[in-house]
């Protein structure tokens, strides 16, 4: 019986996508001036301004709101970045102009949108497909060295219970109408939990039917 | 020749300077022994809105506010008033303070034109919907003037002494209520009040002058502590109705401004869940 060898330790690539849109947020965060350009405005959609659609999730309503988006994105992204750098890349691209396409689409009392949440969550709901898809393929007994030993059979629960508190938070925002676990500074903005729930279905989207997913140019290892 | 001296002496009248005397004594004395005197002007909101109901009804119906608001502001007609000029520059003072709000739609300055003494709220009713109001700030004033004299006017018996001793004394109060309607439910939401004391010396004959000028002091304090009282108070009430919702309810409009928030409760149990998942790991 072959006894494993010890496997190379797996580089893990540097989230330089992650990166790039954290500082796009921060940039942006740092020049108010640019806000009522990059916002997401219903009626300068209506006249061609579509960059709005993909730009609005960089916007954001006060210093609190973007502290804990970007906390919760920074955490997720760079995550699913190292672990699944293709898909979490294309989903970084994808999934702001898609939930903003869908608050167009379904949404039509929806006059200005900001906030980085719907991309935060569909990060986060991407990272826990991707961790409990490398858990399932994982086989029993793992070595320490080999890249499954980061997350261990255990760690299960953990990416389930965080799905299911997304799942939750959803579920009821829509049901209270009301944010269930944030409130704006500035009142009269009303959280919009559409945006969550499109991010979910992105990402569902995304981890179910691009697992192949890899561009050419990538090596063989990532993604 | 004749002595210049003489001649002048020749020229003084007695009778003239008795005359002289007597006048300054009689002006003294009416600038001088007249009591306190007091001046009073004001408005009320009470009167206003219910200006023949002894014992009103309280409104039954929960207010719905929908946001973000469309505010109007105005002074409450009043039996002494102030110039419409004033009213519009302190009216201004408090609608800045408030505008830029993400809650306020707009803010209209109502002059008081619109409104009628005693109109109550068919006349504010009126007034939404002339403007397009939903929430109207009414603004009631009471301000009180007293001049009394002090050892000084006793030099207003010399006529110069009116022009030069300060022996009036003012005292200006005034009392300022702001009280925000929901003119379709009739609702209080909330109330706040600024009061100022100016008090200041005059000459006899500049007393009307320093009057008016007090007057104007007056408000412009009694705003400035209105503002910040009214600051305190809207605070106050964004608190009540997130913590009682039954008491008001919030509608947005369509067209509302939405935003995408995760939040700190949020990341909270995301945190909390992390940790024990370390703990779990550390164990196994």
């Amino acid at each position: 019986m072959k006894t494993p060898t010890a496997a190379p330790a797996l580089t893990q690539p540097f989230p330089w996508a992650s990166v790039c849109v954290i500082a796009f947020t921060l940039g942006v965060a740092a020049q108010p001036a640019l806000a009522p350009t990059l916002l997401y405005e219903r009626l300068a959609l209506l006249r061609g301004e579509y960059w709005r659609l993909w730009t609005s999730h960089f916007v954001h309503f006060g210093s609190s709101h973007l502290f804990w988006n970007l906390a919760i994105f920074t955490v997720a992204s760079i995550w699913s970045e190292r672990l699944a750098p293709a898909r979490t890349r294309l989903l970084l691209v994808a999934s702001p102009g898609l939930i903003g396409l869908a608050l167009f689409g379904l949404e039509p009392a929806l006059a200005t949108y900001g906030g980085l949440s719907g991309v935060a969550t569909s990060m986060l709901v991407f990272l826990c497909y991707t961790q409990l898809a490398r858990l399932a393929a994982a086989p029993a007994t793992t070595n320490k060295n080999e890249p499954m030993a980061s997350s261990p059979t255990s760690d299960r629960w953990f990416w389930r219970a965080v799905l299911a508190l997304v799942l939750l938070k959803i579920g009821a925002e829509f049901a209270l109408e009301q944010p269930l676990f944030t409130r704006f500074a500035p009142a009269g903005i009303r959280a919009v939990p559409l945006a969550h729930l499109i991010g979910v279905l992105v990402a569902t989207i995304m981890h179910r039917n691009l697992r192949g997913f890899r561009p050419r140019f990538l090596p063989r290892h990532t993604g | 020749m004749p002595h210049v001296s003489s001649s002048r002496a020749r020229g003084f009248q007695p009778a003239f300077f008795v005359a002289l005397l007597g006048a300054a004594l009689l002006l003294g004395g009416c600038l001088s022994t007249r009591g306190p005197r007091k001046t009073e002007r004001s408005s009320s909101v009470v009167s206003y809105l219910y200006p023949d109901q002894a014992n009103p009804l309280p409104p039954t119906s929960i207010p719905v506010l929908r946001l973000p608001l469309r505010v109007g502001i105005a002074f409450v007609p009043g039996k002494s008033d102030i110039s419409e000029q004033q009213k519009s520059v302190l009216l201004e003072r408090v609608a800045a303070e408030f505008k830029g709000r993400d809650y306020i739609q707009s803010i209209e300055l109502v002059p008081t034109t619109y409104l009628r003494a005693g109109g109550g709220f068919a006349n504010l009713n009126q007034v939404r919907a002339l403007l397009g109001v939903d929430v109207i700030a009414l603004v009631a004033y009471d301000q009180v003037q007293f001049t009394s004299n002090n050892l000084l006017s006793l030099s207003y018996w010399t006529i110069v002494g009116a022009y030069i001793f300060s022996g009036n004394k003012n005292d200006t109060q005034t009392l300022m209520e702001a009280a925000v309607y929901d003119i379709a439910s009739r609702h209080l939401l909330f109330r706040a009040p600024g009061a100022s004391r100016v008090e200041a010396g005059a000459a006899a004959a500049y007393v009307q002058q320093r009057l008016r000028t007090d007057s104007t002091a007056g408000f412009d304090a009694a705003t400035t502590e209105l503002i910040t009282n009214l600051k305190l108070q809207l605070e106050s009430f964004r608190e009540r109705v997130k913590n009682a919702p039954s008491e008001v309810r919030i509608e947005h409009r369509p067209g509302y401004t939405g935003g995408g928030s995760l939040g700190a409760c949020f990341a909270s149990i995301l945190g909390l869940l992390f940790i024990a998942r370390v703990g779990v790991r550390h164990r196994a």
